[in-house]
């Protein structure tokens, strides 16, 4: 079945074609949470909320542009609610719960690459900590399309359309997005 | 282009954001900028240092995602889980809060009128709210109650009554029930019998949904094993091999993931070959170990990833 028809059928109260709907998103969707909110608490509220959402209003969704489009503005909202609000608590939560009690994140992905090179591991580190900041140095927006260009390889025109703006505006906010980072890790490239 | 011009869209080459002619002209003014072929170097070694920043979902956080999501349309799904302001909601806001749980004021109320009404309530003495000459109700709920205008009171009941219903199951109501009742039933013992009884229809779509349904979300080991055993009937599609897929990785139960992998490798494709491999590097169980790596090797498949 392909999507539309999916949708229709999840449009008519069909749930397993709902629950595949949402297998053929849901991964992308929470790894942009996760990347974009660097806690895994927050983006598995973005992701129930967002895919709550889109099981109350499908019935509103008319094919008016794709699927994903309107399910990334979802996500999307709901992200930049998130980000906009921890910008005003200036906090930015990296732990993750593991079994072995909590860990940072950052620390993890980078430690795994330099294993056995103290030297590598130790330069590897700071920039860790240095990208980190950078991405939270970032307005809420810039941030968004940083992370749906960079790391969920989106044209930069679909970018546009889920944020409701122009090609040109997405392309503006992601060269300065890019030069933020640029001139935060200067001395690490 | 100047160097500013260049600089500037670097970046932007790099995420394949330019047009042939915009990309060429850089490429030919990169041949001979020394300073822009550095600025390049940095932006490019930039990208690369970024792409170590990308966290990969892990499985288990995926997972649990969807179990509250489907507990969460579930829930949406409850009658009256978007209900309209009901009466005590209207009476709330004409009432002083004293600090009082009005829901609780409430219930406590209710369940006075309950217990009065048992006790000293003749029972013929209720009419017009279709209790008369009705079977008694298996279950019944005081919606809410209100004051008639001839005086008497007027108590707004919801009733569960029980049916027999019979036939044969590929009957289609009969089916749609069963189908139904391996979703809703409370009690995993109705589950299991209704997998067996499913079990003879797995030509029906809605059937083999529905089985495969309850293999990946039943809590119950039990029914999800019968649900296995069922599907073990018929040739696995492409949707039943996805599902065996994810039930062999993540289902904690070691007796339902040897069957699985018993169903998935009986005819040793190379598709499955990742996913044993997968499993090796996960898997606990030595008996399913055992397995997927005699599977690997039927398969001429290296046992290890590297």
């Amino acid at each position: 079945v392909d999507e539309a028809g999916l949708i229709r059928a999840a449009q008519a109260g069909d749930q397993y074609a709902f629950e595949k709907l949402v297998q053929a998103y849901d991964q992308s969707v929470l790894r942009l949470a996760l990347n974009l909110l660097r806690s895994t608490e927050d983006a598995s509220d973005v992701y129930q909320e967002a895919f709550l959402r889109v099981y109350k209003n499908l019935h509103t969704f008319r094919f008016d542009c794709s699927f994903h489009t309107w399910l990334y503005r979802i996500v999307t909202n709901l992200c930049l609610d998130h980000l906009r609000k921890r910008k005003v608590r200036k906090e930015e939560p990296t732990l993750v719960q593991t079994p072995d009690g909590p860990v940072d994140r950052m620390d993890v992905v980078m430690e795994e690459r330099v294993q056995g090179d103290p030297q590598r591991r130790l330069i590897c580190s700071q920039m860790g900590d240095r990208i980190k900041s950078a991405l939270e140095d970032l307005t809420p927006r810039e941030r968004m399309v940083f992370e749906m260009r960079h790391y969920e390889g989106m044209r930069l025109r679909a970018i546009g359309e889920i944020l409701g703006t122009s090609e040109e505006a997405a392309k503006n906010c992601l060269f300065r997005a890019t030069q933020k980072m640029r001139l935060a890790l200067g001395d690490f490239v | 282009m100047n160097c500013d011009t260049i600089t500037k869209q670097l970046s932007l080459m790099l995420y394949g954001e330019l047009t042939f002619d915009e990309e060429e002209h850089i490429h030919q003014h990169l041949e001979t900028c020394a300073p822009c072929q550095a600025e390049y170097r940095k932006v490019r070694d930039l990208h690369n240092s970024l792409n170590s920043m990308q966290e990969e979902v892990p499985p288990a956080l995926l997972q649990d995602c969807r179990r509250s999501l489907r507990i969460g349309v579930a829930a949406l799904n409850q009658p009256g889980a978007a209900r309209k302001p009901g009466l005590f909601d209207s009476l709330r806001q004409w009432l002083p809060s004293w600090g009082l749980d009005w829901k609780a004021a409430g219930a406590l109320g209710l369940l006075a009128i309950g217990f009065l009404g048992g006790r000293v309530l003749p029972s013929g003495s209720m009419r017009g709210v279709g209790l008369l000459g009705q079977p008694e109700p298996s279950v019944s709920r005081v919606r809410y109650v209100q004051p008639a205008d001839d005086g008497r009171v007027q108590i707004v009941v919801e009733e569960v009554r029980q049916r027999v219903l019979s036939g044969n199951v590929d009957d289609g109501r009969i089916r749609s029930l069963l189908v139904a009742a391996s979703r809703e039933a409370n009690d995993p013992g109705v589950r299991v019998e209704t997998m067996s009884l499913l079990k003879s229809q797995m030509e029906s779509i809605e059937v083999r949904r529905a089985l495969l349904a309850a293999l990946r979300n039943d809590t119950n080991p039990g029914v999800r094993l019968k649900a296995l055993e069922a599907l073990r009937e018929t040739q696995p599609d492409s949707d039943t091999r996805r599902v065996l897929t994810e039930v062999l990785l993540t289902d904690d139960n070691p007796g339902i993931r040897t069957q699985a992998i018993d169903l998935l490798t009986q005819r040793r494709e190379r598709s499955m070959v990742g996913v044993c491999q997968e499993l090796m590097d996960r898997e606990s169980n030595d008996y399913v170990r055992s397995k997927c790596q005699r599977a690997l090797l039927d398969m001429k498949a290296s046992v290890e990833t590297f």
